[in-house]
């Protein structure tokens, strides 16, 4: 090592920084000492697990268990719902005639964010349903170079699953494993699995009514889950576990294997209720938002007749005002498509009642190409373009409608001719 | 357009107009040369061969029909013919073949633009489009970059199999993500890279880490490529491309592509200041020649290095010549604009097109008639390349260097040797500067652990060891069972810019519109001097005028600035030795040799100079901190018996006249101000003989004789401690004459910019204990190999700087060899000479 020592005051004085992260930085870097500190403990004596073996070695798994009735804030996540919505909507048919044992809850901590092949998956938590009550699978990286071991641990625990549920996997987990399974040069397992990721779907259902769609928000706001103290925040893992490389302390990995299993069980919860959420929209009640979200996932999956019955319950729930407007017209489209028309008028002059120039143009087009009411046309365009003058708006727009209008002008005047 | 003769009569009128031909210094004249063909090589592809056919291609330069063997037998090749010469297929020739019979094998090119990049696909499109029949296994050709939409990406990561791209990409998202490459990179037959003279110094450096980190993921999917290279003209494209690639290459550089008579012609504008030196302006001589050239209708290509002067010289010619259609180009035009341009070009719409060096890689433009070149583009291979536009395979072209005021352009129209055939310019790169390797260290170590014992490309492996010691002291590496794994939450390929090579770097953002937009880093040690409030600072053809510096942000304002001049910083330098690697004797005890140094720096102020004339237009003070720059330096000193003659030969009286009427009334009310007394070694006035006064900063460097001669500038000496002061000052405006004129030939030899070799001279220089000595160091921490190429060619150096300072019109020293009278006290023209001839003779 100390032939280094040279090279290392040559990089010290051409300025060079070294250090693990923007915050660990210093012109003048800290060596750390190459002997364990006497702090030194293994996981083994940190948290419940033990050796398991493989072929290339072992890995260390951690298990849990936890009773049929088991409940994860309001949800009891032994429940076994419904999935035909959710598996539809996710392309993941298989999920409908699945054994429930078949789906399993990943959830991976790693050591960045940025993904790349610098980054190492260290814990994965597997969570699933057995007869006796949910089982929870963790398995930790002891050190980077049992890594053949823990992934073909993590094969082995798959073998018995089909369908995987995550929490933005599709961009992040599991590219990030299949990385680590060609790196080993190994064949990944998740690629024959069937994927739902929540994210989506929670982006789709609660964009409008919840200002962070993060599973650790949803989990406090919608499953009534509470982190204890030992929980530690996200940004903070990486940084533990390269503590914990560099000093063996394994003390701090408790937190981090804590925070992992309140993912798995929340990804678990959301996941039921979700699941009956989507099944039973109306009977479950909720926000009116949360029901407009549903009605247009419905009518997007081609049931428009139960859209349009979600969307009538939704209306009498709260929307707010700023997105009153655009439920209506998203309302009107399935009443129109199902031919609906007294629905679907209605819908629209209600929403040209609250301002929408949208509407106005659609009940001008109406009049003017199905009705043929070209004084009625008429009417919803000139209205449009005095409503247009009141506010910014597109000069397309404004050009449109003053073109529609002389249209419909001359139409009518032949008409009256006739 | 032009017929065949055209530029030879048009030549012949030149050479009895003596407004032009007076200047005209130099006149190369090639003869015409047939193509040395081949028929298609017998073992190609049939689909391929029927496409060549289909496109009118039905033999091969021998220089194509070369590089196809040598590829074929699985050699790596650097292509070097010249400008249009086809190289382009020397590598998709064997590129096609391999993939058209290999129905997996892939290959990647690599450009150093974008622009360049989609030229190429459509070239590379003509070949494939018009395969027949068609490959067992489509070969999807694609460019991924910047502007690849994310949508398109994953296909084509997954299918192509001709991949173009440039260096930033594979940096930063290719190489770090090779996992989704597995396809590509398992297959991977071939690595073109395009252009590879661009790929020196600080850039070259990056670059060839850059082939080691590829070479350690091609190494994990078991795959083996080839290198396929292409440069300009230089002195040493094959141990360039060696280099870069770390692997044997054979040069291919026998030209077998015909092409027309050409003229070559040195044009030096004429004094209008003998005196100072000062010419007439290079981009207005460029304009005149231009408007003659528009009149005998021949397509015209102008070559400027500025936006400022693309568009002064735009307007001129429009006013003057409305009848002709005149474009100019640069970046920061449109992309559809440049299309238009280049079409125009290849269909002779566009007559006359001025443009800066965005025109002069690769872009298909078709041939022109004539090429002019407002100064010289900063060397010799973009020389080269810029002539090379015009030049059709038959009839005759005409290029023109027209030269500025700089010290390099006047040596060239001097020395015109180093323009034709034989080019000292050296591809210099350094891929073991260890700011630049640590920072590839640190990416490839994300990529791919490191396991104990790996090499990482020729780097020494005690050497990588060290590195990976310190990586792993810091905690940005663990090492457990022999492998070296990335431990920081850092993605590091995001930290790291391939065009700088400093530890710190400084954020340059324009300011000028609503919001700062970023043009550009500098290395923090250069920012000091490059983008301090004041500074004009010249990015792609774009003028700036620094607003401010913050340097506890690290960051710079700039605004776009239309100015008619650039920025000089006057830096007060001291250096320190910090060990000698080799010094060797010249002459008795002359010595020149190289080192680290560390270089102290404070930017004390700057002047303003006009571009082209290199006129003085004002000196502003500035206060700024010092900086500290450790790197490598070369050096000699000047032997003391040179020393001594110089001190002999200062031995002449000035003539008294030229002080001024009132003089000798001076002379005595200093005499008497300083009792008559010797102020150096204080002995009286002997009775019959007054002592001398001397101005303390010289006469000439004032512009009235009364401004000199305050009392305040004179000092009383006797004549034998007049003549050791004289000779001291004589030193020293030699050495900094010398200083001047091997700073300004330097960048001849290394290939670099001027800004890339710092310069001091020292009449007591501490590092050569005390002797005068002249310094030129790197400007890149730990030096990138420019002062150590220059150390070995110090002969050369010394010889060059005699011709350039000799064969100067100027009166005593000017800005286009020892540098401007006013700046070193005497012009020193003389002194520099004679320290000159002292060293060659030894």
């Amino acid at each position: 090592m100390d032939t280094s020592e040279n090279l290392y005051e040559k990089l010290k004085s051409l300025g060079v920084k070294l250090g693990t992260s923007p915050a660990n930085i210093s012109l003048q870097p800290q060596l750390v000492d190459e002997v364990f500190p006497p702090s030194h403990q293994d996981i083994d004596s940190v948290v419940n697990g033990r050796n398991y073996e493989t072929h290339f070695g072992s890995t260390f798994l951690i298990e849990k268990s936890f009773p049929l009735d088991y409940s994860h804030g309001i949800i009891h996540i032994c429940e076994y719902p419904k999935y035909r919505i959710i598996s539809e909507w996710s392309r993941c048919l298989e999920l409908n005639t699945a054994e429930p044992h078949q789906i399993v809850f990943l959830d991976t901590e790693t050591t960045g964010l940025a993904g790349g092949t610098g980054t190492l998956v260290f814990l994965v938590g597997l969570g699933f349903l057995s007869s006796t009550g949910f089982r929870l699978y963790q398995i930790f990286l002891r050190d980077p170079s049992e890594e053949p071991a823990f992934l073909t641990s993590l094969v082995d625990l798959l073998a018995n699953h089909t369908i995987l549920v995550t929490y933005n996997g599709k961009t992040f987990d599991i590219p990030l494993l299949n990385t680590r399974f060609r790196l080993n040069q190994f064949a990944s397992p998740v690629q024959s699995l069937g994927h739902i990721d929540l994210l989506p779907l929670a982006r789709r259902l609660w964009r409008n009514r919840l200002p962070s769609r993060t599973l650790g928000y949803l989990e406090e706001e919608l499953l009534d889950v509470h982190r204890t103290q030992q929980d530690v925040p996200g940004w903070l893992i990486p940084d533990l576990y390269f503590d914990y490389l560099r000093t063996r302390d394994a003390r701090p990995m408790a937190g981090i294997i804590y925070h992992n299993e309140i993912d798995i069980l929340s990804l678990a919860g959301l996941f039921v209720m979700v699941s009956n959420l989507l099944n039973h929209p109306i009977e479950l009640h909720r926000h009116g938002l949360d029901l407009a979200a549903i009605a247009r996932l419905y009518a997007e999956l081609g049931y428009e007749d139960e859209a349009e019955t979600i969307y009538e319950h939704s209306f009498k729930g709260s929307i707010p005002t700023e997105h009153v407007i655009q439920v209506l017209l998203n309302y009107a489209k399935v009443c129109r498509d199902t031919n609906k028309s007294e629905k679907c008028l209605h819908a629209w002059q209600k929403a040209a009642s609250l301002g929408s120039i949208e509407a106005h143009l659609k009940l001008a087009k109406y009049y003017e190409h199905h009705t043929r009411e070209y004084l009625t046309a008429l009417y919803w365009t000139t209205n449009a373009l005095d409503l247009v003058k009141t506010i910014p708006y597109n000069q397309q727009v404004v050009a449109e409608l003053t073109h529609r209008k002389k249209r419909l002008e001359l139409k009518q005047s032949k008409a009256e001719e006739k | 357009m032009t017929t065949i003769n055209q530029i030879d009569q048009l030549l012949s009128k030149w050479q009895n107009d003596p407004d032009i031909w007076d200047h005209v210094v130099h006149l190369r004249v090639t003869p015409a040369k047939d193509a040395n063909l081949l028929p298609l090589p017998a073992d190609m592809a049939a689909s391929l061969r029927t496409s060549l056919e289909n496109n009118q291609i039905h033999s091969l330069y021998s220089h194509q029909f070369a590089a196809w063997t040598s590829v074929l037998e699985g050699e790596n090749i650097v292509v070097t013919t010249g400008t249009a010469s086809g190289k382009s297929l020397c590598y998709q020739l064997p590129v096609l073949h391999t993939c058209i019979l290999d129905p997996e094998a892939t290959a990647l090119f690599i450009y150093p633009t974008k622009a360049l990049t989609y030229d190429q696909l459509q070239q590379i499109h003509r070949l494939t489009n018009a395969l027949s029949p068609n490959p067992i296994k489509p070969i999807p050709i694609a460019v991924y970059d910047g502007d690849t939409p994310s949508a398109n990406r994953k296909k084509i990561r997954e299918t192509s199999r001709i991949l173009l791209s440039n260096p930033d990409m594979l940096h930063t998202a290719v190489f770090p993500h090779h996992t989704l490459w597995e396809q590509f990179f398992q297959h991977l037959k071939f690595v073109v890279i395009d252009e590879i003279h661009i790929y020196r110094g600080v850039f070259g450096s990056h670059i060839a880490n850059l082939i080691r980190r590829l070479k350690r993921i091609m190494n994990f999917y078991k795959s083996k490529c080839q290198f396929i290279l292409t440069s300009a003209t230089i002195a040493n494209p094959a141990q360039h491309a060696a280099q870069l690639v770390e692997s044997p290459v054979r040069c291919i550089d026998d030209d077998g592509a015909p092409h027309g008579k050409r003229y070559f012609a040195l044009y030096n504008p004429p004094l209008v200041n003998p005196e100072l030196g000062i010419r007439r302006s290079a981009l207005g001589d460029c304009v005149t020649l231009a408007g003659k050239l528009m009149q005998n209708n021949t397509q015209t290509v102008v070559f400027s290095p500025t936006r400022r002067s693309i568009e002064f010289g735009l307007r001129a010619l429009q006013m003057e010549q409305p009848e002709f259609n005149t474009r100019g180009y640069r970046s920061g035009y449109l992309p559809q604009d440049r299309r238009d341009i280049e079409n125009g070009l290849r269909h002779g719409e566009v007559q006359t097109v001025i443009a800066t060096n965005a025109l002069e890689l690769g872009i298909d433009i078709g041939n022109l008639d004539a090429a002019l070149l407002a100064g010289y583009p900063g060397s010799i291979a973009s020389t080269r390349q810029q002539i090379g536009r015009a030049g059709r395979k038959t009839g005759s072209a005409l290029g023109v260097l027209v030269a500025s005021a700089n010290p390099l352009d006047q040596f060239l129209v001097r020395y015109p040797e180093y323009l034709f055939e034989k080019s000292p310019e050296q591809a210099l790169i350094d891929p073991n500067n260890p700011i630049i390797l640590l920072q590839h260290l640190r990416c490839s170590a994300f990529e791919l652990p490191f396991q104990a014992g790996e090499a990482f490309g020729s780097l020494p492996t005690d050497l990588l060891q060290q590195y990976l010691s310190i990586l792993v002291k810091s905690g940005e590496l663990h090492y457990v069972s022999l492998r070296y794994y990335w431990t920081a939450t850092r993605y590091p390929a995001q930290d790291v810019s391939l065009r700088n090579a400093s530890a710190n770097s400084v954020v340059l953002s324009d300011i000028a519109g609503q919001h700062p937009k970023t043009i550009g880093i500098v290395d923090y040690e250069s920012a000091l001097w490059m983008v301090h409030p004041g500074a004009i600072y010249l990015h792609q053809g774009e003028i700036y005028e620094v607003v401010s510096l913050d340097l506890e942000n690290a960051s710079a304002q700039l605004v776009p600035k239309d100015s008619d001049y650039f920025t000089d910083p006057k830096v007060e330098i001291s250096v320190k030795k910090i060990s000698t690697f080799e010094e060797t004797l010249i002459g008795k005890n002359g010595k020149k040799g190289f080192g680290e140094i560390i270089v102290t720096s404070q930017v004390k102020g700057y002047q303003r100079i006009r571009w082209y004339t290199r006129e003085i237009l004002g000196n502003y003070p500035l206060e700024m901190p010092t900086t500290q720059l450790q790197t490598t330096g070369y050096w000699f000193v000047i032997a003391s018996d040179i020393v001594a003659k110089l001190r002999e030969q200062g031995l002449w009286s000035s003539d008294p006249n030229r002080y001024g009427s009132t003089w000798d009334q001076i002379k005595y009310l200093a005499r008497k101000r300083d009792h008559f007394q010797c102020q150096v070694c204080r002995m009286f006035e002997p009775n019959d003989q007054a002592h001398h006064v001397h101005h303390k900063i010289p006469f000439r460097a004032f512009s009235s004789p009364e401004d000199a001669n305050q009392l305040d500038n004179l000092v009383t000496l006797c004549p034998s401690c007049h003549r050791k002061v004289e000779a001291t000052v004589r030193i020293r405006s030699g050495l900094a004459g010398l200083k001047y004129v091997v700073q300004n030939l330097a960048p001849l030899y290394a290939m670099c910019d001027v800004r890339d070799i710092g310069a001091y001279a020292d009449p007591q220089a501490e590092f050569a204990d005390g002797s005068p000595a002249v310094l030129l160091y790197d400007m890149v921490p730990a030096g990138i190999g420019l002062a150590r190429k220059v150390y070995e060619l110090h002969d050369q150096l010394i010889h060059d700087a005699k011709i350039l300072v000799e064969g100067c019109s100027c009166v005593d020293g000017c800005p286009s060899c020892v540098g401007p009278g006013v700046e070193i006290g005497y012009g020193g023209k003389r002194e520099t000479l004679a320290l000159i001839d002292g060293m060659i003779q030894g």
